[in-house]
């Protein structure tokens, strides 16, 4: 026998033995994956206005060790990117996720920048991307790969830049899998490649139990909020 | 991995006269356990999601071979491949053959304690693969030769000291002379070395902490970012996993996340959290162009239905060992294998035989933190106590021991007579005790070697029950 039968025939013969009603099992299997039970929430995003999200997202991810600033529109995106970098004696050279939006913010506004788009190189020091959604109840940036996006600008350089847009800022994950859904669908494509949950830079305590910033990772991660808040929502 | 754990007593003992583990482990037992009291305080929840994630569990346990073979599909469909291993000698050989067929000559590992089970680093050397650790303690512990001696913090019985002698050893192509004292100076060269195996490993190599049967996705959870880039760089990436890591849906995953870093290191939430779902896609600019999943039985499925399935509800967080005073007294390496605590205790017996690993179920105080802490309600003392019974049936215990649990069973059995006994030890024992707490005891000298043994304070638990009940 084959060892995925050997080993399905195993399972299936403890369920049996323990009495599972087999007229049952995959049509309750199927209605589980169909309808899934929801499970309880954070209750410290609950009754939070947009406002109260961005401050609640902005707090957790500072607590992790990211830095958060805002700009009011796109166009100053290019001028806080460059100041970020000044301000740590860094280097102008970054690289973009082949983002459309990130695309059309004018980097030209600030001619010392220079920007390249892509996968990220060897090389590279800098990495600049957006996310799909900003999750306030742990300041958790949630990034799925694509067309427009390369995972490897997450880990590879030293510095991740994340431009967000505010009205991307949800309150739980649950509402993150919400959005990607809607994406997806809206793509015609099933789930992406990877998701990566983002919360802060790389750290490790594996020496003598002391937590350190910048493993493999990124040592450090600005989050670049980008907008006003609704006043709709606010 | 070879296990060593008949020696248990024998380890136990050097453990407790080691005094760079004992620097170790007193820091360590105050550590993980105040950072999860502080994140379990800052989520009222916490309760009502340990319950739900122990229903999760149960109910996908009871259909595990459904949500596996859903798990199959949707791997498939998303382009990637599922390998079965039935034991550790068939799981090597799977990758080992993957490896071959691809001509792999550095593999990337990301952290995974299957791989330890299955003792895949010494299979790969032996067909001349080179495979690196990357996660930053298995790194140190592969330059060392050693094993981890924690799920979570696998080097967290070295010192900075050890660990910079093990890199001037090892690196020797970096000036002899280099600054070595703090721990960012040790981090930073792990990264320098470790960033060339990133860019040129053939095969990545990661375990998976769920999988998620909805959509196919394995799932990683790290800090370092060391998964990530092992995972996303390499041409193949490969996922090693045990089978009763499936859960059905993105949203059990994320219960189940809500819980797992709180538990292990008091974190909300790890700095990095992966789903990998198959190969890149056309027109992604980067990821692996392959992606395959071994499934790993190896004494699992035989765990089903009996009174030591629960303990296959395990998400792997640690919070047992971080608790377990017993853990804190001897450190991970005396359990002899991979996973030691009391996890290792209720599973190990299943997984390397109840004859290897007869004295882990005893080790052990009963004093039941390990079943309060634990995220998914596993009844530990209770497996551990099957797994005694199970071994006094075997009569695989020494006579010795034997006789004394006859001893006892002679004595539980009366009543009487064992409160009168009792009664007798607690006086003499009270009185050599003046103090209030024994520095040292006869017999148990491992024991108060690490910590006071209290005295009895006067009277036994059953006298004291007893006017409780009266009164
Ligand atoms: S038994 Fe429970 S506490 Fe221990 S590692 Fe597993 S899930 Fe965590």
């Amino acid at each position: 026998m084959d060892s995925r039968s050997a080993i399905l025939g195993r399972i299936l013969a403890a369920a049996q033995a323990g009495g599972r009603d087999e007229g049952r099992a995959a049509a309750d299997v199927a209605a589980r994956l169909a309808s899934p039970p929801a499970h309880p929430t954070p209750g410290r995003v609950k009754g939070l206005t947009a406002l109260g999200l961005i401050e609640l997202f902005t707090k957790m991810a500072t607590a992790v060790g990211a830095g958060v600033e805002r700009v009011a529109d796109p166009a100053r995106v290019p001028h806080a990117v460059a100041d970020y970098l000044s301000g740590l004696g860094h280097g102008l050279q970054v690289r973009i996720a082949p983002d459309p939006w990130l695309r059309a913010i004018p980097w030209d506004r600030r001619p010392s920048l220079s920007v390249a788009f892509g996968r990220a190189q060897a090389g590279d020091q800098v990495g600049v991307t957006t996310a799909l959604a900003g999750v306030a109840e742990t300041g958790t940036l949630v990034i799925p790969s694509g067309s427009d996006q390369a995972t490897s600008l997450l880990f590879l350089p030293r510095i991740h830049i994340v431009i967000l847009p505010l009205h991307h800022i949800v309150g739980t994950y649950e509402e993150a899998w919400h959005g990607l859904a809607i994406r997806q669908q809206a793509r015609g494509l099933g789930m992406p490649r990877s998701v990566n949950m983002v919360t802060g830079p790389s750290r490790t305590a594996d020496i003598e139990q002391t937590s350190l910033p910048h493993a493999h990772g990124p040592g450090r991660v600005q989050i670049i909020l980008v907008g006003e808040p609704d006043p709709a929502t606010a | 991995m070879q296990p060593h754990s008949a020696d248990f007593p024998a380890r136990a003992a050097d453990a407790l006269t080691d005094p760079d583990l004992r620097r170790a482990l007193t820091k360590f037992k105050t550590g993980f356990p105040v950072n999860r009291a502080r994140a379990v305080a800052n989520l009222p929840e916490f309760e009502a999601l340990r319950d739900a994630a122990k229903a999760v569990k149960d109910h996908t346990l009871s259909h595990l071979d459904h949500y596996l073979e859903a798990f199959e599909a949707r791997v498939r469909d998303s382009g990637g491949h599922v390998h079965w291993a039935r034991d550790a000698a068939e799981a090597r050989s799977i990758i080992l053959r993957l490896a071959t067929e691809r001509d792999a000559r550095l593999i990337a590992k990301g952290k995974s304690m299957v791989s330890e089970e299955i003792g895949l680093n010494a299979a790969l050397e032996a067909a001349g693969i080179k495979a690196v650790e990357t996660d930053l303690g298995e790194y140190i512990l592969q330059i060392r030769g050693e094993v981890p001696s924690h799920i979570v913090a696998p080097a967290l019985h070295l010192s900075k000291e050890q660990v910079a002698a093990d890199f001037r050893r090892t690196h020797t192509h970096l000036p002899p002379d280099r600054p070595l004292d703090q721990p960012t100076d040790l981090l930073a060269e792990a990264r320098g070395e470790l960033r060339d195996v990133f860019l040129n490993a053939d095969i990545g190599i990661t375990g998976a902490n769920f999988l998620v049967a909805e959509t196919g996705s394995t799932i990683i959870v790290t800090n370092e970012g060391n998964g990530d880039l092992t995972q996303t760089l390499s041409r193949c990436h490969i996922v090693l996993t045990g089978i009763e890591k499936v859960v059905p849906t993105l949203a059990d995953a994320t219960l189940m996340l809500r819980l797992l870093a709180r538990s292990a290191t008091g974190q909300e939430i790890t700095a990095y959290t992966t789903f990998s779902t198959g190969p890149r896609r056309a027109d992604d600019p980067d990821g692996p162009r392959e992606f395959h999943v071994v499934l790993l039985d190896n004494g699992r499925s035989a765990l089903l239905g009996t009174e030591m399935q629960e303990v296959l509800r395990c998400i792997r967080c640690g919070a047992c060992m971080n608790h377990c005073p017993v853990y804190h007294a001897v450190g991970g390496h005396a359990y002899g294998w991979v996973y030691p605590g009391p996890i290792g205790a209720a599973l190990d017996p299943a997984l390397i035989g109840v004859k290897e690993a007869r004295h882990l179920p005893n080790a052990s105080t009963f004093c039941g933190k390990c079943e309060s802490v634990c995220p998914v309600k596993i009844p530990l003392p209770k497996i551990m106590h099957r797994w005694r019974e199970v071994e006094f049936e075997r009569r695989l215990s020494p006579p010795s021991v034997r006789q004394g649990l006859w001893a006892w069973a002679l004595f539980a059995k009366r009543p009487r007579l064992y409160r009168l006994v009792t009664a007798i030890a607690m006086r003499v024992m009270g009185w050599m005790g003046k103090e209030g707490a024994f520095k040292s005891l006869p017999l148990a000298g491992g024991w108060t070697g690490t910590r006071d043994f209290p005295a009895p304070q006067g009277r036994t638990f059953q006298s004291l029950y007893k006017d409780r009940r009266h009164g």
